[in-house]
């Protein structure tokens, strides 16, 4: 339980307010290189602010960089999102003043060709970079840190992003990742419950009860730990466990399946969700290159505006969206297995004073870097190929136009592997593969 | 922490009031059920909710620091962080004191 007061500086997200602040010092993923190969501008809701995202051509000054500045236009607030690509900037299609990737008005095409007044307008302009297939975008003070080279969206394998915008702060999302219990619930008793209701089997893994959890602090946000129903501190679970990457990804994965699962704050009641999974299978070292990523919108509610809950992210949606969409923390009752939401509490109220005392808060890298690598189960639940693919049919995966490729993927690799496979899960599977291929 | 002062009561029936001024920017707009069930805690929470850190005495809160309420069984704990000198730890009101009951 909070106070309002801590309730709202945890939860806002705009400029000028603590929180804000804090957010202001990292990277967010904002488009995908695929978007801006498509259409060179795309407008971009991002901690509560508007801007226009644009490509630059590759024979421009940036040479096919990206640039990131106001939505609206400083000279009469019309929107740049329909402005014009050149090769120096971004030119408003209204009165066609143009923009530079730093902001500067390099030219104002209806005033005297003398006039030095384009000098003394600036539009507010960020940076932007692709990396992974995603175009990320820093909007804070110079300078800017790096961007973050998380092994998620560096390594080889078959990348794969769902993604939705959800109606609900990105705070709440955050604190699932720091709710151990919520998987033995929310994703085993409850999917054990659908399914005994409308006649399919859940996933077991899920179903095994927690013995005890852990949080440790680390340099990139929290490592959450957990030892199972019939395992002991030697699992990988407990272990080497998972982080929440401070402040705004979760890194969770195993048995092949490496997932970044990302919560960018638009603004204080909307959460732009990505799950970004990279699969790549043990024994599978060669993959086909792309030119994008496969990326696609999954759905959370059916037509009726019901939740969809038989699979694991539409549960976890409908846990987070239900909550309101600012949850009343003044009204919560948290118990003993809220342990790791009261140290992601106290990690934002310290990035705040870290901020307020001109010093980076934590995870803001300023180290030029190849590769970050962090913690990670490999042998997750202990299970081994079931457990992939109870990740891909139970997961939003299930909604991917290459869903099939990728059981393939996983199931080939595992009967490589001499791996024991649980043969009615994969006939189930390859099921599926006929269906398809025929 | 206010010794002298029982507050509304742990699971008392009480009418609902406003919260304590200067502890909230908004209107009590609560949860589910929380207006009637669930107002005995919050009031109880801003009633309790340790203002001064125990180590260097100066505001928890107000200078930027975190009192976050949980439950262990009937015992309400505040985790506390101290802006200040980086104090961090639980406080609890103790209104009985027990002690263990070994086997015997």
């Amino acid at each position: 339980m909070l106070s309002q007061e801590l309730n709202d500086q945890l939860t806002q997200v705009g400029p000028g307010t603590p929180m804000g602040d804090v957010l202001r010092r990292y990277w967010y993923p904002v488009a995908f290189v695929r978007e801006l190969d498509e259409w060179p501008i795309k407008k971009v809701r991002l901690l509560g602010e508007d801007f226009a995202l644009w490509k630059m051509p590759q024979d421009g000054p940036e040479g096919g960089g990206y640039g990131i500045m106001q939505e609206r236009c400083p000279h009469r607030h019309a929107s740049m999102v329909y402005g014009v690509v050149e090769t120096d900037g971004l030119r408003c299609g209204y009165h066609g003043w143009k923009f530079d990737g730093r902001g500067d008005c390099v030219d104002q095409p209806a005033e005297p060709a003398d006039s030095v007044f384009k000098h003394k307008i600036e539009a507010f302009a960020g940076q932007a970079r692709a990396l992974g297939g995603l175009v990320f975008a820093y909007i804070g003070p110079d300078p800017a840190p790096e961007l973050p080279r998380y092994e998620a969206f560096v390594m080889d394998g078959v990348r794969d992003v769902g993604h939705a915008l959800l109606p609900c702060s990105w705070l709440q999302i955050m604190e699932n990742s720091v709710d151990p219990h919520h998987v033995e619930w929310l994703h085993g008793r409850y999917f054990k419950f659908l399914g005994e209701q409308q006649g399919f089997i859940a996933p077991p893994q899920f179903q095994k009860s927690h013995v005890k959890t852990a949080f440790d602090a680390f340099d990139h946000g929290i490592v959450k730990r957990r030892v199972l129903a019939g395992q002991s501190e030697e699992s990988d679970d407990w272990k080497i466990g998972h982080p929440l990457v401070f402040p705004y990804q979760m890194w969770v994965g195993g048995n092949g399946i490496y997932q970044m699962q990302i919560r960018v704050p638009v603004d204080d009641t909307h959460t732009q969700t990505y799950f970004y999974t990279v699969n790549r299978p043990e024994g599978v070292d060669e993959f086909p290159e792309v030119d994008h990523v496969v990326d696609y919108e999954f759905p959370y509610v059916d037509d009726n505006g019901t939740h969809i809950v038989d699979y694991i992210e539409g549960q976890d949606i409908m846990a987070w969206i239900t909550q309101g969409p600012i949850t009343d923390r003044t009204a919560e009752h948290l118990g003993t297995s809220d342990t790791g939401i009261l140290m992601l509490r106290r990690m934002f109220r310290e990035a705040m004073a870290d901020v307020a005392d001109g010093k980076d808060p934590v995870a803001v890298v300023r180290t030029p870097h190849d590769v970050i690598e962090l913690p990670l189960e490999r042998d997750k639940f202990g299970a081994g190929y079931q457990f992939a693919s109870a990740w891909i049919n139970g997961g939003s995966m299930r909604y991917s136009p290459q869903k099939e490729d990728l059981l393939r993927l996983h199931l080939d690799a595992a009967r490589e592997r001499g791996e024991l496979v649980d043969d009615e899960q994969a006939s189930l599977d390859e099921g599926t593969l006929e269906q398809v291929e025929s | 922490m206010h010794e002298d002062d029982d507050g509304p009561g742990e699971h008392a029936t009480v009418t609902v009031r406003r919260m304590p001024g200067g502890l909230g920017s908004g209107p009590l707009s609560g949860g589910p059920g929380s207006h009637d069930v669930w107002e005995v805690d919050r009031l109880n929470h801003a009633h309790d909710m340790p203002r001064f850190c125990p180590e260097c005495g100066r505001g928890i809160v107000d200078n930027g620091g975190i009192a976050t309420e949980f439950w262990r069984a009937d015992d309400r704990i505040y985790h506390v962080w101290c802006r200040e000198c980086g104090w961090a730890g639980n406080i609890s009101r103790v209104r009985r004191m027990v002690g263990p009951d070994s086997p015997h």
